[in-house]
């Protein structure tokens, strides 16, 4: 479905992103992990279309990147805000799906509404939402158009602990029904739900290495984190393994945010 | 009572530093913008044999206290206010003195603490003493409150429309009767002359800027209190049209939209009251001004949703729609602007139509190209970098002035040829920026 070859991005001489290079398959996620500012966010900006890189290229299930197939295929969460500040939720969920040329949206959009909490604010413009809100509206914005490949960075941003479990249960949903998923995000918990795992490391990618391998050398995710990345390794949580040394089926990945 | 002046001296202390920071370029663009508009009232005036002689003169141009007023109270209601930072105050705990005293700080040093007030009292002592300082002062006051009042309603009237039009028009009402009668003795510019004359005409300011900051205490508060769902609208099929219903949307619901509309309305009626003879001149450079506000801040502002929509349209079909709504709006500007004239005395614009119409399109494209500060090495370590809106209206602005200019001083087949060849060169660098628009992907 995406097909990343050898992208960079460069300011000058400040390198961003290195020679990226990856495959996401139809129906599988991939988490992309790393310390804040090592390209993740860019990485994204740059599959989605905003920015162009200055090396290298990917093609989105054939298309070719900046097409018109390419941008309805693709369905983005920005880490930021992301919405304007004078649309109602509403409106932005129809504002989505018409760009992505959806049919039959109508009844998804009512149901991300009220899965994502936003019941209660749709009518009101987005430029009152708090950040949580304004979130989990990108994240809907993204859904409601059933697009092939979602790229969503920083999901879990100031969202509330049932909101990251919906948002957790949506993205695990997409993949299920045969979407291409890349995600970036601090919360190793949630990226354990990927199928496969890359880190930043000095602004180029390593792996993508399949998360259950990643346990099974590592441990926990926080681990394999800390070891990809070049980090100092942090002491493994003691309740992070079962007493045979396994990992615990909680140890997808330590609490807490990475960095 | 400790605690009191305390909190009352902190919210005034947190209030003059937050708008001493954020005024001051504000307060630059300001009075640059007002040479600028008048120095092209007087261009146009001069050079289109078309439009009625007008004899200006340095003297009659406008006299500084009227105009001084005039930016005083105008200014709060196109984004002065902004300094009083409601985030702010609920993170300070927002206790009613400390409320009390930024609202204050807020209208007594809004629009400019460092530049308007003293300018306008150093005039007055320069001019007639001690009695023209104290009038100096007095007219300054009062100009921030009535402005206070202007932008409070201004504020209100986005989230309540229908109960508090009548609001808003009371707020609008002191502004015109302060203005438009100055002829009968009543607006500013006599108003200075006399209390240089009669002291007491300066406490008669003082008290009705008291009362106006009063009302814009009332009006503030309600506007705070209240968020009101958006009229539902449909957005259309097409994803073009659909985005062009997106950017509409985003004008039509804004502070900014409303306040170009008040700004159209008054406009001729200032430079009446400055004793300068109306020429329709006035709906062309309102019109340039206006478009230059919205053009300004349509990529500026939206950086988060302009990145997401980048990643879902053309830039083409994104700046044809922008351009468009962009013209709608300051075609009916243009219109506003002429029928205000025409109250005050202009000529009907009919002889000059296609050049209106015109000068609405050049304005609209002048602010085709998204402006944001180059951002440093810095703000790509953690991608972050800010808006430049004064920057970004003042380039505005220039373009927008001397499009319209261009337009004035030339026959109606080389002004389209001018328009033209500008739409076309407008176009391919917006396009460059847009190809790789990396300082707007930066912004949050």
């Amino acid at each position: 479905m995406l097909d990343v070859t050898g992208i960079s991005r460069s300011y000058g001489d400040h390198a961003v992103v290195s020679d990226v290079s990856f495959h996401v398959a139809a129906g599988s996620m991939l988490a992309l992990l790393g310390p804040n500012g090592c390209g993740k966010s860019t990485t994204l900006k740059i599959l989605s279309g905003a920015i162009a890189p200055t090396a290298g290229t990917f093609t989105v299930d054939g298309a070719p990147a900046g097409s018109d197939r390419a941008r309805r295929a693709t369905g983005y969460v920005p880490d930021t805000r992301g919405v304007f500040p004078r649309l109602t939720g509403g409106e932005h969920l129809e504002l989505a799906a018409r760009l992505h040329q959806a049919e039959d949206w109508r009844d998804r959009a009512e149901g991300l509404i009220r899965r994502l909490a936003l019941d209660e604010v749709a009518d009101l413009p987005a430029g009152a939402y708090s950040h949580g809100q304004s979130r989990r509206l990108s994240m809907a914005m993204a859904l409601v158009g059933r697009p092939p490949l979602l790229l969503v960075d920083e999901p879990f941003d100031g969202v509330d602990p049932e909101g990251v479990d919906t948002i957790t249960e949506l993205l695990v949903e997409e993949r299920d029904r045969g979407a291409a998923l890349v995600l970036t995000t601090h919360l190793l918990d949630a990226a354990g739900i990927a199928d496969e795992v890359a880190v930043f490391r000095d602004h180029g990618l390593v792996g993508p290495h399949r998360t259950a391998d990643l346990i099974a050398e590592h441990g926990t995710l926080r681990q394999a984190w800390s070891a990809l990345a070049g980090r100092r390794p942090s002491a493994a949580p003691a309740e992070a393994r079962e007493p045979d040394g396994s990992p615990s089926p909680d140890a997808a990945g330590s609490a807490g945010a990475a960095t | 009572m400790t605690t009191l002046g305390a909190d009352v001296r902190l919210g005034l202390r947190h209030q003059g530093r937050t708008t001493w920071r954020t005024a001051r370029g504000f307060a630059i663009g300001a009075i640059t913008t007002s040479v600028l508009l008048q120095g092209f009232a007087m261009l146009t005036a001069s050079l289109h044999d078309r439009l009625p002689p007008t004899e200006l003169t340095t003297a009659r141009m406008l006299p500084l206290a009227a105009g001084l007023w005039s930016a005083l109270a105008l200014l709060p209601a196109l984004g002065g206010g902004e300094a009083d930072d409601p985030m702010a105050l609920a993170a300070a705990g927002a206790g009613r003195s400390f409320r009390f005293g930024a609202r204050l700080g807020s209208s007594l040093t809004d629009a400019g603490p460092g530049l308007f007030v003293p300018a306008i009292a150093i005039v007055g002592a320069v001019v007639a003493g001690w009695p023209g300082w104290v009038a100096g002062l007095a007219l300054a006051f009062n100009g921030l409150a009535v402005g206070q009042l202007s932008g409070a309603s201004s504020s209100l009237l986005v989230r309540r429309i229908g109960p508090t039009a009548t609001l808003a028009s009371v707020a609008v009402a002191v502004l015109l009767a302060a203005t438009v009668l100055s002829g009968s003795g009543l607006g500013p510019g006599a108003w200075w002359q006399a209390a240089t004359d009669r002291p007491v005409f300066a406490v008669v300011l003082v008290a009705t800027g008291a009362a106006a900051l009063v009302g814009a205490w009332a009006l503030n508060r309600p506007a705070e209190l209240v968020l009101r769902p958006s009229r539902p609208v449909r957005v259309p099929r097409n994803p073009f049209a659909a985005v062009l219903v997106a950017y509409a949307l985003g004008v039509s619901r804004s502070v900014m939209a409303r306040s170009t509309i008040v700004t159209a309305v008054l406009t001729p009626l200032l430079v009446r009251v400055g004793g300068v003879e109306v020429t329709m001149s006035i709906a062309f450079f309102v019109t340039a001004a206006a478009a230059a506000v919205l053009g300004a801040n349509g990529f500026a502002y939206d950086g988060g949703a302009s990145v997401w929509l980048l990643g879902k349209a053309s830039r083409g079909r994104l700046l044809l729609a922008r351009v468009l709504v962009t013209f709608a709006w300051a075609l009916a500007l243009a219109f506003v602007a002429a029928t205000s004239a025409a109250l005050v005395g202009a000529a009907p614009p009919s002889d000059l139509l296609p050049q209106l119409v015109l000068t609405a399109l050049a304005a609209s494209l002048a602010g085709l190209v998204p402006s944001v500060r180059r951002p440093t090495p810095t703000d790509f370590d953690s991608f972050r970098a800010q808006p430049a809106p004064v920057a970004s209206a003042m380039g505005t602005l220039f373009r927008s002035v001397a499009l319209t200019v261009a337009i004035l001083a030339v026959s109606l087949p080389w002004a389209v040829v001018v328009v033209a060849t500008y739409a076309a060169v407008a176009a391919l660098h917006a396009r460059w920026r847009l190809r790789d628009p990396v300082a707007l992907a930066a912004l949050t």
